[in-house]
């Protein structure tokens, strides 16, 4: 079985709609490499879509918990990237 | 403490409901606030709000705030419920509810479950104009 070397990342709110409409993407992570910080993964992101506003102060969850930028993400693994709170 | 803890997506908020289960023989106290789509923000005229949900994530953490509530007061009852989907003019989006033996703490646990559910509850919403529309990213 060949191992993942992607990590998929549900998107919410603005950022699902400035990162084009889709509700999940994959990020690829580099060959040789099997896990990224979150804030690597975030300021790869932020170099790659300069455009999306909310990528700068998004917050991450991952298996359901809040994850701080120096959380570590494995392949595999599910993230989630949520723009700033609007409830009520 | 019983409490209701829920998102609901598309239909309108039960407000008798949470009502009736707030009721506690022990409570003299009953505090309740409600959130409503209104017709103006920043100026501008809105038509429609859209509220979207991490719900999992969302009844996680209400269920968390439910619980440093608990810890705080001493409360009988207790609703936290939300509305995801598109809501029109004066339509309720969000409830809070806590049930109390006196005023006091009633009032204080309320006004802390909306003011933290704003700030560490997965939710989001788009205004829509008659020209246009955008995300809110604050929480008043």
């Amino acid at each position: 079985m060949t191992a993942k070397k992607h990590i998929s990342i549900s998107l919410f709110g603005a950022l699902k709609e400035d990162l084009g409409g889709k509700s999940q993407m994959q990020f690829q992570l580099t060959e040789g490499t099997t896990s990224i910080s979150v804030k690597e993964l975030l300021e790869t992101l932020v170099l790659l879509y300069p455009e999306v506003k909310y990528l700068p102060v998004c917050k991450v969850a991952a298996n359901l918990d809040v994850v701080t930028d120096d959380s570590m993400i494995k392949a595999g693994d599910e993230l989630v990237l949520m723009p700033p709170f609007a409830g009520g | 403490m019983e409490r209701l803890i829920e998102i609901v997506d598309g239909s309108p908020l039960d407000l008798m409901t949470y009502h009736t289960f707030l009721q506690h023989v022990e409570s003299g106290a009953t505090t309740t606030f409600l959130g409503s789509v209104r017709d103006k923000n920043e100026g501008k005229s809105v038509s429609l709000l859209r509220f979207e949900a991490y719900e999992a994530l969302a009844i996680k953490e209400m269920r968390r705030l439910a619980d440093e509530a608990a810890a705080k007061w001493a409360i009988h009852k207790l609703v936290m419920v939300h509305a995801t989907g598109d809501k029109v003019l004066g339509d309720p989006v969000v409830f809070i509810g806590v049930s109390t033996k006196h005023r006091a703490a009633a009032f204080e646990a309320c006004r802390f479950l909306i003011d933290e559910l704003k700030k560490q509850v997965p939710i989001w919403k788009k205004e829509f104009y008659a020209n246009g529309s955008s995300w809110i990213n604050a929480h008043p």
